[in-house]
């Protein structure tokens, strides 16, 4: 895979009219995402920011080929989410904040076994698992079984195992969701330093400050709906706010005008 | 407000405390869907359906075991051979097979007269007939066959029949040309006469499968609550809430066995209901007419003596219970456990095994043989004896005490709580670390 | 480096069983404490009950004898074959008061008041009938009574036995029964004894130990994965979900296996052991014959068995894979155990021998198999059948796994509102519904007839059925949006259709008894189960009009209501026709409720079902089913009655008829 071939290529990711309908037990659809565009580039962190049930995790499960969609398709790293799940699976980075680990397994063997599982020749494996045990200070713990980890230890355990194999995109639902403050910084760190290093980071999250700090373009989603999408300045000269928080209220504001 | 206004506010004793648990843990027991469903609706539903499949399974193979014609083998002379004919109701002249009789075995005449051992042999032979039948040097008739398979008990078992009746048939005939008959050779008949009632006899057969199913549903159906309010509760995270607990653990854990007993008790009815309403019909098909008609005495004494068991059972479960951390340890303690209650179960329940003074103090074996006692010989002369009841009513009561003290003592420890700790250490029941206050 | 599918199963199966390894307790717990336990338990048990029952034979029974009114010498010689040692009887003679009649009431009470302290026997000698008799009391309801009972009984028959043979020989000069005296031996090698023996509880116990094994892992690997958060990411690997099904199910089966082995093992050994117990050294000489002949067996064993570990793994892989947490899976563990025992069950009795029909079944043929294996009495033809269906279910429940693991069912969660929950709601429902109908019509039904036989009819076709039909129809109606009338299919038929469902009638009753001719000769069964025959008087008993109206039209309205009326109406909404046929032909076979009765009820259900599929109206299939009943009702008022107007008639309007119903339904 030629990572600068795709660079040259633009997008990252491209949503085209996406669509998810799950049918309820009594027959009726529910619509959790409505035709979705929107487009991310390599060496950007793309947030995609609302609130619970607004859809977010369906979207970056689709775009990571864990659901179909309903309609409409995505190129991640330039492989077809519906035609190519499986390269696009070898493409990607998945993490969020529901992530579990092996809990009798060593963070060394959970990396090994999910390096194999990518097809990663042993002699590169081993070489890369060192690179990331420095990288990400994994030392001291990483041949104990994870049951007995901190929850910052685990948490940097399940990044390592998200970038083994040096994703372009890097996909990441409420990656700061249940952790502390330490933890979290280290979490805002990692994901910058995926930025400078020409990779996409497509990120949800419902917390404002993060998005605010972290993300170059921002797409309000809600209803399943792209509210806006934009890098914080645009949002800002589109609805006339200063504030993230307010400029979030007035999309769904203008989304959702009061009923009659 | 002040400190002192907590103290002189209510602080529940360990009685109320047990209670509230009980309540508390059966409520959320009730509130769970699969829960219930499984505890209700499956024992109403599958009995009925897994019984009337046996009934079902049975007629065919009643009917494939009718429709089986065996295949014997004769070896003999042609003197002997027309002697047998009426005997194996060989019909045709040249004899090489016969058509099946009534019960359907083929006879096939073997090419040459054998000895023993040749003739045994067909047997281990190609086309092995299921029996073999030859004249020793006596000239008596041997039948030899496997008892190993199932084909060759049923041919000898049809041989045998059909020659009884001839050989019986036989001694009529003789006996009628010399003008008397069978029967009035016959120096006197015995008659057996059997002097219990109906309820005695329904109250014996049922002496030996109630005792036992209720042994084994009680600890099936305490099982899971068990495993639920300790594995459970520190997989949900909730053991540390616990443990802050203001009132007395005792009451807490005294509680969960209620709690449990009651789970179970609810269980062992409606399984017992299911398989009541599932065994009428194959009962009745099996022709045993049996009124389920058990003395109001024997319930009585019965009922107090099923509760005790329960909270014995009950208590030994979430002792046994606290040792794991995860729902997946205490899912992996259920074959340990069936075992451990299946056997003195099924030996209280064989024929033979009464209760007797020193059995009424071994935990479960006395349940099942003091229930047993009960049922099968209440009111009769060679009932129970009321010592051994008394043994059996207070021992429990011990029995009970001593789970329930053992419960509380490893499950109140904090390292248990927490989880993660060796078995060792949590049986060391004589330290005090985190003992009950 | 580019992996096949095994090559990343492997993978998966490595780190899942280094996953159920490493927690050392649930896996002691699970898998090698039951290894040691219950072997020890099933062997013990047995033990114990041979035990049992030889300190039953043993033990001393107290019995009072009053034979005053027989003539001494023979009183003498009943009291001494009684009094023999083995049959450790202590005789106590009594005096009672002498019977005015045989067994009257006086007699049995004064006979129960001797039954006192330790006697459990009274023999009373009664000289008031033509022959005197000895009348044997004792208490049924109590072990020791009938001990006692039953070694009088056998030592005085045989007794009777052969005072009869002296007198015979007294008066024909030779017992011509003598000559016929037949000397019955039982030539089972050691071995195949000893492997008997084995192979009678060997299979439970496998199947039971397979089973709670095989579900600790399948359980973890699992549903325990879903618990743990970690599916997730195990499903954006580049990696094919089948491989990670068939890696996980790789795990449970090797679990399986290894409880297998480990359990048959120390099942033998407690067998061996238990032999060498009871000094049965004929028998224990079967474990030590040539070992060649064990290293086959056992590999034929293997053969016979190892479908079915595939079998367990996949069943209860899929029933994991549903389950959302551990605690979820475990209640649908209970009823896999459940129908494992009953599927493993005919091996442990000696009447059930391997046939063909057996070896279809999964699980009863291969332990029916491995049984007769043991035992060196394996037939080639039934085992090689046992082998292959076990493949087939094995590949059918592999299938099943394989569709259960696709990403959208497993994340099935609450919050995005029961996916796929709708796909095939109104076919699910019906299915549901119908088996609910059955077990309704079964049990209620059932209920009431054996109460009252017309009444129960009665109430059960005009009230259970209509109102089960009325149900189910509404709640199909409302989530179709349309009228109750419309989903019963109550449409204006057309006369072709009418006439067509008239003139199959005749044929079909012909057809269905020679249906039940063939499988009488293949499949008999005993014709008095359940009641039939007297099923078949009281019916008989009644007139001829009633009959008709009772068994023959009733059904054929009612039932048709429910059956192609309500449930099927919900079934072909998302059902393939060929679907809908299976179901309302195992349905309406089911609510018949008899073996005997399966195969022609399945037909019927199949082609009512077709015929109301056919003509888009109830109505033809009400006219077949009831004409078709009255036409069943009247041979049985006269046997001959059908056949008398010859085979052409029938024939002939059948085709007719199949002709007319072919015909296009009325547009909509």
């Amino acid at each position: 895979m030629n990572l600068t071939n795709n660079s040259e290529n633009g997008a990252a990711v491209r949503a085209s009219g996406l669509c998810k309908t799950y049918r309820g037990p009594t027959g009726e659809d529910f619509e959790a995402v409505r035709g979705l565009e929107f487009e991310a580039t390599y060496g950007e962190i793309h947030g995609l920011l609302g609130p619970n049930g607004a859809g977010k995790t369906t979207t970056l499960r689709m775009l990571a080929s864990i659901l179909a969609p309903t309609a409409g398709t995505a190129i991640v790293a330039g492989a077809d989410v519906v035609r190519e799940p499986l390269e696009v699976r070898r493409r990607i980075g998945f993490l969020s904040a529901s992530t579990g680990l092996y809990a009798r397994l060593t963070g060394r063997e959970i990396l090994t076994y999910f390096g194999e599982l990518h097809g990663i020749p042993r002699e590169a494996l081993r070489a890369r698992i060192e690179e990331l045990i420095d990288a990400f200070e994994l030392a001291r713990f990483v041949d104990q079984r994870t049951e007995g980890l901190s929850s910052g230890q685990r948490q940097r355990v399940s990044i390592a195992r998200a970038v083994l194999h040096d994703p372009p995109v890097l996909i990441l639902d409420e990656p700061t969701t249940g952790l502390d403050i330490l933890a979290t910084s280290d979490m805002i760190d990692f994901v910058a330093s995926r930025r400078s290093a020409g990779r996409c980071v497509l990120l949800s999250t419902h917390v404002l400050s993060e998005a605010e700090r972290l993300c170059d373009r921002i797409g309000v989603i809600h209803h399943g709906r792209m509210l806006a999408d934009g890098t914080l300045d645009e949002l800002r000269a589109e609805t006339g706010r200063e504030f993230l928080d307010e400029v979030f209220r007035e999309l769904v504001a203008r989304a959702e005008p009061p009923s009659a | 407000m002040t400190r002192a206004a907590f103290d002189a506010g209510v602080r529940p004793g360990v009685r109320a405390t047990a209670l509230l648990v009980a309540k508390k843990e059966l409520r959320s027991a009730l509130r769970d869907r699969q829960t219930l469903l499984y505890t209700v609706a499956l024992p109403l539903l599958l009995y009925p359906v897994l019984f009337w499949i046996l009934i079902q399974g049975l007629t065919v193979l009643r009917g494939q075991d009718a429709a089986t014609t065996v295949h014997a083998t004769v070896s003999c002379d042609d003197a002997q051979y027309e002697r047998l004919r009426p005997v194996l109701a060989i019909q045709g002249g040249t004899g090489e097979t016969a058509a099946p009789g009534a019960e359907r075995v083929e006879w096939t005449r073997a090419a040459e007269r054998l000895d023993a051992s040749a003739a045994q042999a067909l047997l281990f032979g190609d086309h092995a007939p299921d029996a073999v039948l030859w004249f020793d040097a006596d000239e008596h008739p041997v039948l030899a066959y496997e008892s190993t398979k199932s084909r060759s008990v049923l041919a000898v078992e049809r041989i045998r029949k059909r020659w009884a009746s001839f050989t019986e048939e036989l001694r009529e005939k003789a006996l009628d040309a010399s003008g008397t008959s069978v029967a009035a050779l016959t120096p006197f008949e015995l008659v057996r006469a059997n002097l219990a009632s109906e309820e005695d006899l329904s109250g014996f057969f049922f002496s030996f499968i109630l005792p036992m199913t209720f042994v084994l549903m009680a600890v099936m159906g305490a099982f899971y609550p068990a495993v639920d309010c300790t594995a459970g509760e520190k997989e949900r995270g909730t053991a540390e809430t616990t443990l802050l607990l203001p009132p007395s653990r005792v009451g807490v854990q005294l509680g969960r066995i209620l709690a449990v007993a009651v789970a179970a008790l609810v269980a062992t009815v409606l399984n017992l209901a299911g398989l009541t309403l599932a065994a009428e019909p194959l009962l009745a098909a099996a022709g045993k007419d049996l009124a389920i008609t058990i003395p109001w005495g024997a319930f009585a004494l019965a009922i107090p003596m099923c509760a005790g068991f329960l909270v014995v059972a009950s208590a030994i479960l979430v002792a046994l219970a606290s040792f794991t951390n995860t729902f997946k340890q205490g899912q992996a303690l259920l074959g340990v456990v069936q075992v451990a209650f299946l056997v003195p179960a099924v030996l209280g329940a064989m024929p033979g095994v009464e209760l007797t003074t020193g059995l009424a103090f071994v935990p479960v074996l006395q349940t099942v043989l003091a229930f047993k006692a009960i049922l099968s010989g209440f009111g009769a002369e060679h009932g129970p004896g009321a010592a051994q009841l008394v043994i059996v009513f207070v021992t429990q009561l011990v029995y009970a005490a001593l789970a329930t003290l053992a419960a509380v003592r490893i499950s109140s420890r904090e390292s248990l709580l927490l989880g993660g700790v060796s078995i060792r250490r949590a049986l060391a029941l004589w330290r005090t670390e985190g003992a009950p206050r | 480096m580019k992996r096949s599918l095994l090559g990343f199963a492997r993978l998966v199966t490595r780190s899942e069983v280094r996953t159920l390894v490493r927690d050392r307790r649930a896996f002691f717990l699970a898998v090698l404490l039951p290894m040691l336990a219950f072997p020890l338990g099933m062997g013990g048990m047995e033990w114990l009950e041979s035990s049992s029952a030889a300190s039953l034979s043993e033990s001393d029974v107290v019995a009072a004898y009053d034979l005053s009114a027989l003539p001494d010498a023979l009183a003498a010689s009943i009291v001494a074959e009684l009094g023999a040692d083995e049959l450790r009887l202590t005789l106590e003679p009594i005096e009672l008061p002498h019977p005015s009649a045989a067994d009257d009431a006086a007699t049995r009470s004064a006979a129960r008041a001797t039954l006192t302290g330790e006697r459990r026997l009274v023999l009373l000698a009664d000289a008031t009938a033509e022959r005197p008799r000895v009348v044997l009391y004792f208490d049924g309801a109590e072990t020791l009574g009938n001990e006692g009972a039953r070694r009088v009984g056998a030592a005085l028959t045989s007794l009777i036995d052969a005072a009869r043979a002296v007198e015979i020989t007294a008066r024909v000069g030779v017992d011509p029964a003598a000559a016929f005296a037949l000397d019955v031996r039982d030539v089972a090698p050691p071995e195949n004894s000893f492997g008997h023996r084995l192979g009678k509880l060997l299979p439970l116990v496998l199947v039971l130990m397979m089973i709670s094994a095989g579900s600790f892992a399948a359980l973890g690997a699992f549903a325990g994965e879903r618990e743990e958060g970690t599916i997730e990411t195990l499903l954006v690997q580049p990696v094919p979900a089948l491989a990670l099904a068939l890696g996980k199910l790789l795990t449970v089966l090797a679990t399986v296996v290894v409880a297998a082995v480990g359990n048959a093992l120390s099942f033998a050994a407690v067998t061996a052991f238990g032999m060498g117990a009871s000094a049965d050294a004929a028998l224990s000489s079967g474990w030590s014959a040539s070992t060649g002949i064990w290293v086959g067996r056992l590999a034929l064993a293997l053969v016979a068995f190892a479908p079915t570990a595939v079998l367990l793994s996949a069943a209860l892989s899929l029933v994991s894979a549903r389950a959302r947490s551990f605690r979820e899976g475990q209640h649908y563990i209970l009823p896999l155990v459940l129908i494992g025992t009953l599927l493993a069950a005919p091996a442990t009795q000696d009447r059930v021998s391997l046939s063909y029909l057996l070896a279809l079944l999964p699980v009863t043929g291969p332990t029916l198999a491995l049984r007769d294996t043991l035992a060196g009495s394996i037939a080639v033809g039934p085992l090689v059948v046992a082998v292959l269906s076990s493949l087939a279910w094995s590949f059918a429940a592999l299938r099943g796994l394989a569709a259960t693991l696709d990403a959208e069912r497993l994340f099935r969660t609450r919050a995005t509102g029961a996916e796929l929950g709708a796909r095939g709601v109104q076919s699910r429902t019906a299915i549901g519904f119908g088996i609910l109908s059955v077990a309704m019509i079964l049990l209620v039904g059932g209920r009431l007839q054996s109460m009252d036989l017309i009444g129960g009819l009665v109430v059960t076709l005009w009230g259970l059925v209509p109102l089960l039909a009325w149900l189910s129809a509404r709640g199909t109606a409302r989530r179709a949006g349309e009228g109750v009338r419309e989903t019963l299919g109550l449409r204006r038929p057309r006369g072709l259709h009418l006439v067509g469902a008239l003139c199959i009638a005749p044929a079909l009753a012909m057809l269905v008894a020679a249906l039940l001719r063939w499988q009488t000769a293949h499949f008999p069964m005993p014709t008095d189960a359940g009641g039939l025959v007297e099923l078949q008087r009281q019916l008989e008993a009644l007139p001829v009009w009633a009959l008709v109206l009772l068994v023959g039209i009733s059904p054929g309205i009612t039932e048709e209501l429910l059956f192609r009326g309500a449930l099927l109406s919900g079934m072909r909404r998302d059902l393939s026709p060929v679907k809908v046929v299976l179901w309302q032909a195992l349905l309406f076979a089911a609510a018949h409720g008899s073996v005997h009765r399966a195969l022609p009820t399945a037909l019927l259900g199949a082609l009512f079902a077709l015929v109301t599929l056919r003509t888009r109206s109830l109505f033809p299939a009400v006219v077949l089913h009831a004409v078709y009943n009255s036409i069943v009702v009247l041979e049985l008022q006269d046997a001959a009655w059908l056949t008398s107007y010859g085979h052409a008639g029938p024939v002939g309007l059948g085709v007719l008829g199949v002709v007319c119903l072919g015909a296009r339904a009325r547009a909509d």
